[in-house]
Parts: C-alpha cells; sequence; structure tokens
C-alpha cells in the first residue's frame, strides 16, 4: 500500500481545479499510471548523494512505478533553499564526477520504467544530472547554467599541454553525462568550455549543433563565459522537452491524463536531508565544545577535560560513518578527514593513557605522510 | 600456417598502372590455411565472409579485414562487420575459422579459394540486467592439456584507481596467467575506469599486452581511460565505451611541465606504435599526446570507411591546434576508433558476440578486490603506524619492522602516493641501530 495523489485532468476542468486526493490506494488496483517523484535538491555531493539514493531505487524497485520523475533543483547561486539569497562558497556542489556518474549510471540501469528528468533549477555541477536524461522538461524560469564549474576544476596548471590535458580530461569525463544523455558534444564543450561558442541549424526537427556562431540561431558567441540555457532557450532550441509550472503540467505533458504520485522518495530524501544537516549542525557544536575542552585540559581536571573532548569527537566520527554527507562536509568545511579524526581521538585516548600512568602528558599525534614521490606522472 | 606475401608484386603492377594508390600500397597480403584444409589469401581491408567456431559454437560475420595479427598457429583475424546490429571489430582466433571467404562489395560470397560460407550473422537480443543465464558452466581439462569451460565465456576484470597503484600491470599479469590455463584464444575484459598515473607501469603494462595480444583477445571496455589508463587501453585488440565512458588526454609531464624534444617525440612514436599495434590509426593517438597535433576525418557515407587528416581539412573535427584530445562515446564510435558502446555486461556480450555473458570464473574480480582491500589497508594503517611511531618510541622496532612488511604488501602506496623512500634500507639500518642501542642499554 502507498501514499498517492490521484489527479484527473478531465476531473479537473469539471470540479473547477479541485484536486482529488485518494490517500492510500494501490496503482495496480486503479489501473492508473503510478509516477515516482525522485527530489534531487540542494548541495550536489551531500544533500545529492548515492547513498540515500541507494535506497530510493530499493524502494522504486518495489513499487514498481510507470514513470519516474527525477525532480532537480540545485543551484550553487541564488536560489538554494538553505540559503536564503546568501551566497555560500561552502554550500556550492562538490566536485566528485566520479561519484555523480556512477550515481547517474545505477539510475539508467537498475530501473526500468520511463524516466524523466524536470530542471526546476540547475546551476553548477547539477546541470550534469540535468543532461544525462533525454527526455527532460524544465520549470518556467528555470535555469540550466554553470558548466563552467567543470573546467574550473581543471584550473591551475601553468604548462599549456599540462593545463590542456587537465582541462580536456575534465570535460571529457563532463560530457560523459551529455553522452548517456543523447546530446551532442557540441553543447557539452559550449557548456563548459569559455571560449567555445555555439549555434544550432534547423533542418526540419533535426537540430545540427556547432561550436561557432555559423549556425542559424547563435546560442552563445561570448569568448568569454560558457554557454548557458534557460527554461524558454532551452525549449526553442529543443533541448528541453517543454517548460512546465508544476508535476500535474509534467504529467499532462508526457501524455498522463491522470496518475497517482507515490511520494515515499520525496518522504525518504526529505528526511535524509533534514536528518544529516541536523546531525551535521550538531557536529559543530561538538567541535566547538571539544577545542574548548581541550583549551581546558591541564593540572587536575587534564584527564576529564581530555577524556570529555574525546567523546565530543566520538560523536562527530559517529555521524561521519553513519553518514557521509557529514564525512564530506566535514572534511571540506574543517579538513579532516575520518582517518584523521580516529587518529585524533585515538592520540586523546594514548595522552589519557600516559596521564594515568603518571607519564608526561601531551605528546600528541602528527598526520600522516604528505603525498609526493617522484617519476613522471601520465 | 601464415604466409606474409610481401607486396612487392602488387605495388609493381600499380605502379606500372600508373597509379597506386597509398593504401594499395600499404595493404599486406595474407595466407592463411585452416585444419580443414581450406585456406583463404587476401588483404587488409579484403569484404569476407567468416564461419567460426568459438567454444563449441558456430557462429558467422561478414566484414571487412582490418588486420590479422599473432604469430603462426595463434593469428587473430579482425573483421569490421555488424555484430547485433552495430558495426564492430571482432577478434577471431584463426584456428576457430570453419571457413573464410571473400565477398563482393554487394555482401555476396565468391566461390574462389576456400569453400562458401553460410552467412546467417546472428543478432542476439541483450538480456535485460539481472537476468539468469541458462545453465551454470563446468569446468573440465582437455585432452590437450589445458582447462575447458562448458560455456563461452570472457575473463573479466575491473581495472580502476590511479596506474601504478591501484591500477597495477601486476593485476593484468594475474588474469592473463588465469586465461593461459584454459589455452590460446582466451577473450580477456578489462573494464577500465582510471584517471591515468605513473609512466613506469605504462612500460611494464606495454610489453606484457605486447605479448599476451599473440595469443589472447584483449578487451578494453572504458568508463574512464585517462592519460596512461588510455595508453593501456589503445593496446587492446576492441575497445568498447560505457556511454559516460571517455578516453584520451595522455600528456607526459614531471612536475609542473610537460615533457618536450627529444623525449616528446619518442612518447609520440610509442604512442603511434601502440595504436597501431591495436589496429587503430596513430594520427589520432598523437592528439592525446600533445596540444599540438592535430586531428580530422572524412566519413564516406556508403561505405562508413573514414578517412583520417593530420590536420583539420577533414568534414569532422576531432582536435585542433589547442587541445589535447579525449574521446567520448559518440567521437570515437564515429572516427572508428572503439568498436561498440556497452553499458551492462548483457549488452557487451552481445558486442563480443557471445551467446551471453559468461565470466569463464572469478579469478580476475577477485584479483581486483585483493589488490584494493591491501591498498585500503595500507592507506589506514601507514598514517596510524606513523602516529604509534611518534606516540610510542618503545615500541619502534616493531613498528618498522611492521613498515618493512608493508613495503613488501602494498609498495606503490607507499612510495608513489605517501612519498616514501623507494628503498627501505634506511629503515632496515634504523631497525639495526635501535637493536644496538638497546642492547647498549641493557649492558
Amino acid at each position: 500500500m502507498i501514499l498517492q495523489k490521484s489527479m484527473s485532468m478531465i476531473s479537473l476542468a469539471i470540479a473547477g481545479l479541485t484536486a482529488s486526493f485518494t490517500g492510500l490506494v494501490n496503482a495496480e488496483d486503479t489501473g492508473v499510471p503510478v509516477v515516482y517523484v525522485v527530489p534531487m535538491s540542494g548541495q550536489m555531493g551531500t544533500d545529492i548523494h548515492p547513498s540515500i539514493y541507494d535506497d530510493v531505487i530499493e524502494d522504486i524497485l518495489k513499487v514498481q512505478p510507470d514513470v519516474i520523475v527525477y525532480q532537480l533543483k540545485s543551484a550553487d547561486i541564488d536560489t538554494n533553499f538553505y540559503l536564503a539569497g546568501n551566497d555560500d562558497r561552502r554550500e556550492f556542489g562538490m566536485a566528485k564526477i566520479g561519484e555523480y556518474r556512477e550515481l547517474v549510471r545505477a539510475l539508467h540501469q537498475k530501473l526500468d520504467a520511463r524516466q524523466v528528468m524536470w530542471v526546476e533549477d540547475s546551476v553548477g555541477l547539477g546541470s550534469l544530472l540535468a543532461l544525462s536524461w533525454p527526455e527532460m522538461y524544465m520549470s518556467e524560469g528555470a535555469r540550466l547554467w554553470g558548466l563552467a564549474r567543470v573546467s574550473q576544476m581543471a584550473a591551475g596548471w601553468s604548462d599549456p599541454d599540462v593545463a590542456s590535458k587537465m582541462l580536456n580530461a575534465w570535460v571529457g569525463m563532463g560530457n560523459g553525462f551529455l553522452q548517456i544523455g543523447g546530446y551532442p558534444l557540441e553543447i557539452g564543450w559550449a557548456m563548459m568550455r569559455p571560449e567555445y561558442a555555439l549555434s544550432a541549424s534547423f533542418k526540419g526537427r533535426k537540430v545540427t549543433w556547432t561550436n561557432d556562431t555559423g549556425g542559424q540561431w547563435v546560442v552563445d558567441s561570448n569568448k568569454e563565459g560558457v554557454a548557458n540555457f534557460n527554461a524558454s532557450l532551452a525549449e526553442d532550441m529543443g533541448l528541453s522537452q517543454g517548460t512546465v509550472a508544476n508535476l500535474d503540467d509534467l504529467m499532462f505533458l508526457l501524455g498522463y491524463r491522470e496518475y497517482d504520485e507515490v511520494e515515499s522518495g520525496k518522504d525518504m530524501v526529505t528526511k535524509y536531508v533534514e536528518d544529516w544537516r541536523r546531525t551535521f549542525e550538531r557536529c559543530k557544536s561538538w567541535y566547538a565544545d571539544a577545542q574548548q575542552k581541550l583549551g581546558w585540559a591541564s593540572g587536575d581536571e587534564a584527564i576529564r577535560y581530555l577524556g570529555a573532548a574525546k567523546t565530543d569527537l566520538e560523536r562527530i566520527l559517529r555521524a561521519c560513518k553513519q553518514y557521509p554527507a557529514v564525512a564530506a562536509r566535514w572534511q571540506q568545511d574543517y579538513g579532516t578527514s575520518i582517518l584523521q579524526l580516529e587518529l585524533q581521538i585515538e592520540g586523546i585516548k594514548d595522552q589519557i593513557g600516559d596521564m594515568r600512568r603518571g607519564r608526561n602528558g601531551g605528546r600528541g599525534n602528527r598526520g600522516g605522510g604528505g603525498r609526493g614521490g617522484g617519476g613522471r606522472s601520465l | 600456417m601464415q604466409i606474409r606475401i610481401v607486396t612487392i608484386l602488387t605495388l609493381f603492377f600499380g605502379l606500372l598502372a600508373g597509379g597506386g594508390a597509398a593504401s594499395a600500397a600499404s595493404a599486406e597480403q595474407y595466407e592463411l590455411t585452416f585444419s580443414n584444409g581450406s585456406s583463404w589469401r587476401g588483404d587488409d581491408g579484403a569484404r569476407v565472409d567468416v564461419v567460426f567456431s568459438e567454444q563449441g559454437i558456430e557462429q558467422s560475420i561478414q566484414g571487412v579485414v582490418k588486420k590479422i595479427d599473432g604469430r603462426p598457429g595463434f593469428q587473430i583475424v579482425f573483421v569490421r562487420g555488424l555484430i547485433a546490429g552495430r558495426e564492430a571489430t571482432k577478434g577471431i582466433f584463426a584456428p576457430d575459422i570453419v571457413t573464410m571467404t571473400n565477398a563482393d562489395a554487394a555482401g555476396n560470397s565468391s566461390t574462389s579459394g576456400a569453400k562458401t560460407a553460410t552467412s546467417n550473422s546472428k543478432q542476439p537480443t541483450p538480456k535485460k540486467a539481472g537476468e539468469v543465464s541458462s545453465e551454470p558452466a563446468t569446468t573440465t581439462m582437455g585432452e590437450n592439456g589445458f582447462l575447458k569451460s562448458s560455456k563461452p565465456g570472457v575473463f573479466f576484470m575491473p581495472w580502476e584507481g590511479p596506474v601504478g597503484i591501484e591500477a597495477r600491470h601486476d593485476e593484468i599479469k594475474a588474469i592473463i596467467a588465469e586465461a593461459d590455463k584454459y589455452g590460446p584464444g582466451q577473450i580477456i575484459v578489462l573494464q577500465i575506469n582510471s584517471p591515468g598515473g605513473l609512466v613506469i607501469e605504462g612500460d611494464k603494462i606495454h610489453e606484457t599486452l605486447k605479448d599476451v595480444k599473440q595469443r589472447h583477445r584483449v578487451v578494453a571496455w572504458i568508463k574512464e581511460a585517462i592519460s596512461a589508463a588510455a595508453f593501456t587501453s589503445l593496446h587492446c585488440d576492441e575497445i568498447y565505451f560505457m556511454k559516460v565512458g571517455a578516453m584520451g588526454s595522455a600528456v607526459m609531464y614531471a612536475g609542473q611541465t610537460a615533457i618536450s624534444g627529444g623525449e616528446l617525440n619518442a612518447w609520440l612514436e610509442k604512442f603511434s606504435e601502440v595504436a597501431d599495434i591495436g589496429g587503430r590509426d596513430p594520427i589520432i593517438a598523437r592528439c592525446m599526446v600533445t596540444r599540438t597535433a592535430m586531428a580530422s576525418y572524412d566519413k564516406d557515407e556508403d561505405t562508413g570507411k573514414v578517412t583520417i587528416y593530420p590536420d583539420m581539412r577533414g568534414e569532422f573535427n576531432l582536435s585542433d591546434e589547442n587541445n589535447v584530445l579525449t574521446l567520448n562515446v559518440d567521437n570515437a564510435i564515429d572516427c572508428g576508433y572503439a568498436d561498440g558502446v556497452a553499458d551492462t555486461t548483457d549488452e557487451l556480450a552481445v558486442l563480443l558476440d557471445l551467446p551471453e555473458w559468461h565470466e569463464v570464473n572469478d579469478s580476475g574480480r577477485k584479483i581486483h578486490e585483493r589488490w584494493q582491500r591491501n591498498v585500503k589497508q595500507c592507506r589506514e594503517r601507514i598514517p596510524r603506524l606513523n602516529a604509534e611511531l611518534q606516540r610510542n618510541p618503545e615500541k619502534a622496532i616493531t613498528l618498522l619492522k611492521e613498515l618493512l612488511g608493508w613495503y613488501s604488501r602494498c609498495y606503490p602506496v607507499l612510495v608513489y602516493e605517501m612519498g616514501l623512500p623507494p628503498d627501505p634500507d634506511p629503515i632496515r639500518r634504523q631497525i639495526e641501530e635501535l637493536r644496538r642501542q638497546r642492547a647498549r642499554q641493557r649492558n
């Protein structure tokens, strides 16, 4: 039994735009198509993380919907729901292309139902996800922006050959997402590389894209910036199949006059995001406490405060192990990996042990060896 | 038996005729004799019908001979034709060939030479993920002393992570050794997912893959093959892309600087050679090595024949003078650098012309998992060991001995990733010195 929202376009007209909610109804009983909405909202790499989508995939396999809608809302600037108009670099999408690629492949391969991407807004690496499905719709005013992030990942190399190697490697990996979505490479180059122009020529319904300004419709002639699409341009150019206001609109365009919506995926993702973010906030607080206690750890109270600090750090460690998103943000914001946390805790344990045995404390641990090694790289 | 007939006569007649197109001049003529007494004689580029038996199942393919590789008795004939509705290159182990006949452009077989093959090119339908194979396979000892699987299958191994650290030559050698137990003509599939890595590892891989191609069919299945991983992939007889796949960007550099001059030229030559032994045009490979090399191509709409240029005169651009080349699935397949696209093992089985995906055994996966587990343990243990060493100097001898053990277990992580000295002798000396110190203290 699954929670469903049933909406019929015909009943809409008759009942004066009144949606009918049928509550707990089995889709097979009603015979109407079942749509499963998978939210992809927030920060790429934390809110949008493979760990939660593994669970969602399992749920989808149980529900066996007719249509899966990926509802993407991930913008590094302006509109992330938790930013309140204050862009925060810590909330920008994380550069984890391999992880996103595995997510896309898993969704494509493990799920049989028709899959549709609905872009409510996308600025940054989320646009790689947007372009990973051939059937894409966008909300009014939605953006499909920000793939300059991909080429920025290759920045920092002064040698032109090495710089070109890194740039083209990243762009090639980025273009893999467009290829699985069935989009031509020219669009990827223009969306990821500022110096590439983009224009399109039409022959009937067929669109030919080129990285110059010679086409009938010039999308991007600016050599300083990448090509970006808003909803109307994307629809005009055939990237997006339509512009929609809400799920009802989308389903109507997909050819379903009525449908049942399964909301378990939404619930799972929403709960996951709330949980990890709440846990992360607690971690910040535990960390502040731990720092304070470590500062107080001297004299007669040293063992007590060291023990209390260790407890706080152990809480953070447990949170990092429970939520990969917390671990990722902890690494990004505090520069500390799970391993380094473990070492820090072990160091404190040793310090306490030494003190109990009457030895001089405070040796502390040092981190692991740095990267290096000589030789040539390829 | 194979006899390579040098094309002097062909060249001579070509020159007399006042023509002598470059492609004709470079074509090689082969003569193959099969176990049933039939034979085939022809050139690279000849259109043929081939009936062959792969692990007991008779199959056929019609296509164009791309090349014939391998030593006498162990040749592999590479035929490019339609496999499961897609154009792909199939490597056929010569002793498996029942008949091979020339076909005309319209696809009709000629009757000259060997007996006419019945062309009934099969196009299996890929199964959905998770669909189980019909019957379990059994392995027995064949009369020839080699193991024999009851079903045609592959030796599959994921090859992932930085080359030389996680993706190594050693694991490639190990899967080859496993395939060797089953005799020549096995299919080895390397699922490649690597951002590149160390040149020294590439050198070892080069020698090993060059050798194994003489007796087995080596397939690269690409998710990500950047730099040294592209170099590895190009050795393979067949390259298949996943839709998300990328291959290229093989600029060699030290520190922050790309190699140049003689070193670059040598690297370009080596990359060209590798492309060549993989049956691919070196012009494209060179664009993966240096920014200034260029490639474009024309494609004949009727025949699909690709002509590649080392400049931008072709209709389709691959790489201009400002970019190092990374191929994706669309351009890799269109220019003929990749043989097909497969996202799942079942799709790959179709392209490999197997009746279903079957792994002869799980040794490749185990080899891969074993090394990956070792790397993970090493990455976790060494920083701890270092911390313990600083916290507990009295345990130094035990800890340093453990570190020496890690040199044997996971050298690449210690040396190339963590920057420990390549030679562990100073550690041994340190252990000896500590022992002497302690002996002195006891006395």
